[in-house]
């Protein structure tokens, strides 16, 4: 009797906790999908990230400013880079217009009509900070960026550095859609530092060649070009862009150049690292895309919170070549996270 | 735990097989309704999943409407393509209120607040577009028509994507919910099982409870079947049938145990009763047949004194004719009464008749002294008891000094009897001559002078007719015996 009670207690203690982890089991789940499907953190704020280059760069300003966003309890947006549809940053500057973004944190393209979308967002009441490339003076909050006379000294510096005893053909690769005025103090800069450093009284000529970036495939034909028709073909190279910088070395390659043409790439990701270790570019200048990308949303934040920010903040340039790649690359591999890559902007200059 | 015991003891076998049974009905209802519940939330969650995307095919229809009815009423400024835009947009407008508008961490949501803030913004733009139209401002429903449609794209393709993102997440919750269910079911199979197995070992530890003390009861039966009574009938704490039925049979054992001992008993008193029966039969026909050889000396005697009586009347000797008559009488007596009832004064009349005729054969020698009260009564008593203890007395006390020989009957009233002591003055008895009268060996019936009957003879009739031993003692010491007999008083009927 005695066992046949502990048995019948048994089961039904046994029924019992199957009965609980049934229905735990079924609510649990029930729950984990209730919360997959609704968010359970609530921002103060949703700005939106406007970029047409979806390149490493502009990937890793966009973490970087992702990051920041959560620390600050924003919600950041890259508009149309997860859509199926392409739109252009007019498209993309009314859709986070009428959307009613809190911030737009803009990096404006060539064309013309970024100045007139600022201009349309600030008469909606949004505010607007430009990155790297300053559009719509007057509508616009803030620009976060470089200065184009920095930029221009430390291209006439790695040109001197550069520069060989004969007759040096110096080939800058300017974007046709770029802003006159930057390339024009950008040159100026260039220029004026290189004559000034020119102690040896070097001979050198400076040529600028446009490129076309504004559709695709077109910019690596153009320096294919460059390689195949120039005479002769240029001692020094400078790229304004990584996609230039990335085709200037791959044209080394193909066309036995390393070591007799001097490129300075514009942007470091893992293949400009790669041709700056074996030597295949001489030397690039990046800014600290962790820092643009905290900046634009603290300074957007600043804007709410204060009713104004300063009106320009000027990013620190740096000097990445053969000697100190290898210690950036170290230093930035644990910063990174899984899935994306680094992207520096890099001014170069060939020698 | 004590209240199941007490259930299980106090309960009829109905209820508890009722209360039993329910409790298990209960627990597998319970359980299954329990199992019926989760499933069907489950299931209904399954048949949930795409439902946001029937609203979001909705809100691209609604939308498309309001679309069209404004283009139809630029195009024909008709107040049906009016009416059913103020419709759609309203319609338009309920939809989107369903959509999320806070900036929460779920990009489906964050496209859903798009849209919302979008189409607020379409629905602004759209009103503008129509009201410029009733105005009849070309330039500006143009221009903000454009800008309308331009939205109205928009919108649709977040719809698109957001229709796209949902439905991938929603096929991933099919897929979570279907791998949920999957383990659901493992779980309730489970449950279903154990509970089967429960309700079974319960079934059967209730049956063999309940059936126990019936097997035990029967085998118990069974031997009481092959005779054997004094087999132990099991303990049954329980006050159920099978609780009764095995305390009534214990009843039942115990009575038939007590009736085989009253039967016995009964027949043991039978068989005592018999064999006394034969015994006084045997003794009876003992004495008939002494009687019977005796007869014809008797009935010849008896007779030839009557003829004697007769003469001596006719000749006119009236002594010998009362000797003759007192001879008859005795004779007489001697023939009817010889193993059969009579009464004391018969007897005490049969032992004058005796002493009598003695004295007449031995010319008065015999001095015989009676001492009977008036008091005493006459109660029955077997016959031919007093003569021969007087005989007895005559014959061996007083026979070699008839003229000295002195025989006294005495009768007394006793509280529960009467005790009749006959007593003589002769030479008395030795212990040898007592013990074997006692014993039954010291029969002299036949002896020449006798009657015949033997003091053995009279103290076995005396214990057969009173059922008692110690009715008759001979007390002799040196000279004279006495012979003490003790009548007991009779029931009457």
């Amino acid at each position: 009797m005695k066992k046949g009670m502990t048995i019948m207690t048994g089961g039904v203690v046994l029924i019992t906790v199957l009965l609980a982890a049934l229905y735990l089991y079924s609510a649990s789940r029930l729950a984990r999908l209730t919360q997959q499907n609704t968010g359970t953190h609530i921002y103060d704020r949703r700005y939106a990230f406007v970029s047409m280059d979806q390149s490493e760069l502009w990937q890793a300003i966009y973490d970087s400013a992702k990051e920041q966003a959560e620390l600050e309890n924003v919600y950041l947006e890259w508009i149309g880079q997860d859509l199926v549809m392409n739109y252009t940053l007019e498209d993309c500057m009314k859709i986070a217009v009428a959307s009613k973004a809190d911030g737009i944190l803009l990096n404006p393209d060539k064309s013309g009509e970024a100045e007139e979308m600022i201009a349309s967002a600030a008469e909606a009441g949004i505010p607007v900070i430009t990155l790297l490339d300053d559009k719509g003076e007057n509508s616009r909050i803030s620009y976060i960026g470089v200065n184009s006379y920095q930029m221009g000294e430390l291209y006439g510096k790695q040109v001197l550095q550069c520069l060989k005893e004969e007759d040096n053909h110096i080939v800058v690769l300017t974007d046709q859609m770029t802003d006159n005025n930057n390339t024009n103090l950008l040159y100026s800069q260039m220029l004026q530092t290189i004559e000034n450093g020119n102690n040896r009284n070097h001979t050198y000529d400076i040529t600028l060649y446009q490129i076309n970036t504004a559709t695709s495939f077109d910019a690596e034909e153009d320096i294919r070009d460059l390689f195949i028709q120039a005479d002769p073909v240029p001692d020094i190279m400078i790229c304004l862009d990584l996609v230039s910088t990335e085709c200037a070395a791959q044209a080394l390659i193909d066309y036995n150049e390393v070591g007799k043409v001097t490129v300075i790439g514009s942007y470091a990701s893992d293949t400009v690292y790669e041709a700056l270790e074996k030597g295949i570019l001489y030397s690039t200048i990046s800014v600290d895309t962790g820092e643009i990308g905290q900046l634009c949303v603290t300074s957007m934040n600043e804007y709410h919170n204060l009713g104004n920010v300063s009106n320009y903040f000027n990013m620190r340039l740096e000097v990445i070549n053969q000697k100190n790649v290898a210690k950036k690359r170290e230093t930035e591999e644990p910063e990174e996270q899984p899935g994306l890559q680094a992207g520096r902007l890099i001014f170069g200059q060939a020698g | 735990m004590n209240r199941i015991r007490r259930f299980f003891r106090n309960n009829s076998i109905q209820t508890k097989f009722a209360v039993v049974m329910a409790m298990m009905l209960i627990i597998i209802l319970v359980v299954n309704l329990f199992i019926y519940i989760q499933t069907n939330v489950m299931v209904e969650r399954i048949d949930s999943v795409f439902s946001s995307n029937v609203t979001i095919g909705e809100l691209t229809e609604t939308l498309g409407r309001v679309e069209d009815t404004v283009y139809e009423y630029l195009n024909t400024k008709g107040s049906g393509a009016l009416e059913n835009y103020y419709r759609f947009s309203q319609d338009y407008r309920n939809l989107i209120e369903e959509l999320n508008s806070q900036n929460v961490e779920d990009r489906v949501l964050m496209l859903e607040k798009s849209i919302r803030e979008m189409s607020e913004s379409y629905l602004a733009t759209a009103d503008e577009t129509v009201q410029a139209k009733r105005g009849r401002n070309v330039e500006k429903y143009k221009n903000s028509y454009a800008q309308e449609a331009e939205l109205f794209r928009y919108i649709n393709n977040y719809i698109y994507e957001l229709n796209s993102r949902q439905f991938e997440r929603n096929s991933e919750n099919y897929r979570f919910l279907l791998s949920s269910l999957g383990i659901l079911e493992i779980m309730a199979l489970t449950l279903i099982v154990v509970v089967f197995l429960l309700s079974g070992f319960i079934g059967m530890v209730l049956v063999r409870k309940m059936v126990h003390p019936l097997v035990e009861l029967s085998e118990t039966a069974r031997e009481v079947a092959e005779g054997n009574f004094s087999v132990k009938v099991p303990q049954v704490d329980s006050e159920d049938e099978i609780g009764i039925v095995t305390k009534t049979f214990d009843q039942m054992l115990s009575s038939i145990r007590a009736y085989i001992v009253r039967i016995r008993s009964s027949l043991e008193t039978e068989a005592r009763m018999k064999e006394r029966e034969l015994s006084m039969e045997a003794h009876l026909k003992e004495a008939q047949l002494k009687f019977l050889q005796a007869q014809i000396n008797p009935h010849f005697l008896f007779n030839s004194l009557n003829a004697g009586s007769q003469l001596a009347t006719l000749e006119d000797a009236d002594a010998t004719a009362l000797f003759l008559q007192r001879m008859a009488d005795f004779f007489r007596y001697n023939v009817q009464k010889t193993g059969g009832e009579s009464s004391l004064q018969q007897e005490i009349g049969l032992v004058d008749n005796y002493i009598y005729i003695l004295n007449v054969r031995f010319a008065g020698d015999i001095t015989y002294r009676k001492e009977v009260p008036d008091d005493v009564g006459d109660p029955d008593m077997p016959g031919m008891i007093l003569q021969p203890l007087v005989e007895n007395a005559v014959t061996h006390g007083i026979r070699d000094r008839m003229d000295r020989g002195i025989i006294r009957l005495q009768v007394e009233k006793e509280e529960d009897g009467l005790q009749i002591i006959v007593s003589d003055n002769g030479v008395g008895m030795t212990r040898e001559q007592i013990r074997r009268i006692y014993e039954g060996t010291a029969d002299r019936s036949g002896e020449d002078g006798s009657t015949g009957i033997g003091l053995g003879n009279v103290i076995n009739r005396l214990s057969l007719y009173y059922n008692r031993e110690d009715l008759l003692t001979i007390h002799s010491e040196g000279e004279g015996t006495e012979v003490i007999l003790f009548l007991p008083k009779m029931e009457k009927g």
